[in-house]
């Protein structure tokens, strides 16, 4: 088992959030401790990258509180390595792979000039630590889908952060390099936190300790109290109707 | 041709609309690159035509129409920004409107100018040959501020033309480096409008830029190579405008114009044979 520590390195306390007059998320509270690695599972629009959102303060809570590393998110998500589901970026965009990466070491170092020694010897590094050492001098527009999100890893790795987000890491890669995904990310577990959202809930759960049943509200499991029954239950139409016996 | 050159040895009016469209071309290749990596030809079309309105502003008022025009063009920069960072449902409508009042407010302070009519046709398409030499010195300045402020904060502005959302998680002021990069566009509009007035200044700033990133994978590349046919393009339309007396804006964009046409096609046939070769060899 990884070892957990004690401080909560994200808190949420009765957060509640809504898109105009339509609720997404009613009164969450999540604790997540070091290193931790919490699978996050639920229905579309449930509201599984929302509670990303306002974990990295892109999106301000209607009420409750967000707390990273005991700090507003906005100060405490420099420590936050994030891989979105969609990122923003035309895929014709004429940027090399090295570049890309490199635009996670912004916010280090001065403000204006180019990047510097250590920031090129940290994006080697991460290159290496995904297997895309090879891919540094491509233009993103000649990456597979697999080769892209290894490369998005490396951006959101580059700054060593202590929590790392992940929205469906998998979802452009076949099945047989998904459990290469989550071996890396087991590997990263043994120095930094780690949150995945997935849509596959039986994958998740072979992988991670603990997992966030998100539905508007959302309800934590152990992975070891995911039986038969409630994975099924979890795949039906409403995670609401699942019968919970916690922990916390 | 023959005779474009030797004009151009003795003519000084010759010598300085080659000058200011060399500097206008510098403007294009550098921020037109990131009008077209970041697709906001529109929102600087948008800028382009609220420009009049600093422009008639300025011959109403009789102050010097460049300095009404680089008022005009950074105003509405922030104005068009601010919507898109704030209104985005209705950037389309918000921006179309601000183009469209700017041009009547433009017209009307025009009209309401005694003995300025002829005015109006070279600030909507040009007047290359009437450049001064007083212009010619504000452009240099302008050429400076714009390469100063993108060497300067190069990391910056590329993450914000690449992902904002990123940029922004990475502690990048991402409105502050938005709102900037548009002022720098609206400067290289008002350098443009020298050479091919407002009307046309979105292709001089948008198909250079798209004609290199058709061949080039790098944003760096692709900003000198765009410089480079933003000059080529320039002096060829005004030396093909010269001996049959044409107007040169209009020459100017239907040289880029072809030539971007040309370059699509080249580009498309050349990217299917590389594609075919590839497969093939994965194939094999």
């Amino acid at each position: 088992m990884t070892v957990v520590g004690d401080n909560p390195v994200i808190e949420l306390r009765g957060v509640t959030f809504g898109f105009g007059e339509v609720p997404v998320l009613q009164n969450v509270d999540l604790t997540i401790r070091r290193r931790e690695f919490l699978g996050i599972v639920g229905p579309n629009a449930g509201g599984k990258t929302t509670l990303l959102r306002l974990i990295l303060g892109l999106l301000e809570p209607l009420a409750g509180t967000v707390q990273v590393l005991g700090r507003p998110p906005r100060e405490g998500r420099s420590k936050i390595g994030y891989l979105s589901q969609h990122p923003g970026f035309a895929r014709d965009f004429p940027i090399s792979v090295e570049q890309v990466v490199l635009t996670g070491r912004l916010g280090t170092g001065p403000v204006w000039g180019h990047y510097r020694d250590v920031d090129r010897e940290a994006a080697r590094r991460v290159l290496e630590e995904v297997e895309a050492q090879g891919l540094a001098t491509r233009s993103i527009g000649e990456l597979s889908g697999g080769q892209l999100q290894r490369v998005l890893l490396a951006r959101a790795l580059v700054c060593g952060p202590e929590i790392l987000i992940l929205d469906e890491p998998t979802a452009h890669i076949d099945v047989r390099r998904e459990s290469d995904v989550f071996d890396l990310l087991r590997d990263l577990n043994e120095r930094m936190t780690i949150l995945v959202v997935s849509h596959d809930v039986g994958f998740v759960a072979r992988h991670v300790e603990r997992v966030a049943c998100v539905n508007r509200t959302l309800i934590c499991h152990q992975t070891e109290e995911i039986d038969g029954r409630v994975m099924q239950d979890l795949y039906g139409q409403d995670l609401r109707a699942v019968a919970h016996h916690h922990h916390e | 041709m023959n005779e474009f050159l030797t004009a151009l040895n003795q003519q000084g009016f010759l010598q300085a609309a080659l000058a200011a469209g060399l500097l206008a071309s510098v403007g294009c290749g550098v921020m037109g690159t990131f009008v077209v990596v970041k697709r906001i030809a529109f929102l600087a079309g948008g800028i382009a035509h609220t420009v009049l309105g600093g422009m008639g502003a300025a011959l109403y008022y009789g102050f010097d129409p460049l300095m009404g025009a680089l008022g005009a063009a950074v105003l509405a920069a922030l104005l068009i920004g601010s919507i898109r960072l704030r209104w985005q449902a209705q950037e389309d409508t918000l921006i179309g409107a601000l183009w469209a009042i700017g041009m009547a407010v433009g017209v009307l302070f025009i009209a309401r100018t005694p003995g300025y009519a002829t005015d109006l046709m070279s600030f909507l398409f040009g007047n290359i040959l009437l450049v001064s030499s007083r212009d010619l010195w504000i452009m240099a300045g302008l050429d400076a501020v714009l390469l100063l402020t993108v060497g300067l904060f190069y990391r910056q502005f590329l993450a914000v033309a690449f992902d904002e959302e990123f940029a922004r998680l990475r502690g990048v002021p991402v409105s502050f480096f938005y709102l900037l990069l548009l002022c720098l566009i609206a400067v290289t509009v008002v350098l443009l409008i020298q050479v091919v007035g407002l009307i046309l200044v979105i292709a001089l700033l948008t198909l250079p830029a798209a004609i290199a990133s058709h061949y080039f994978r790098s944003l760096g590349y692709v900003m000198v190579v765009a410089t480079l046919l933003g000059a080529l393009f320039t002096t060829g339309g005004l030396a093909l405008s010269y001996e049959p007396d044409l107007p040169a804006g209009p020459t100017v964009i239907m040289l880029a114009g072809i030539s971007y046409g040309l370059s699509a096609v080249i580009s498309r046939y050349l990217a299917r044979k590389r594609a075919r070769r590839s497969l093939l060899a994965d194939a094999a």
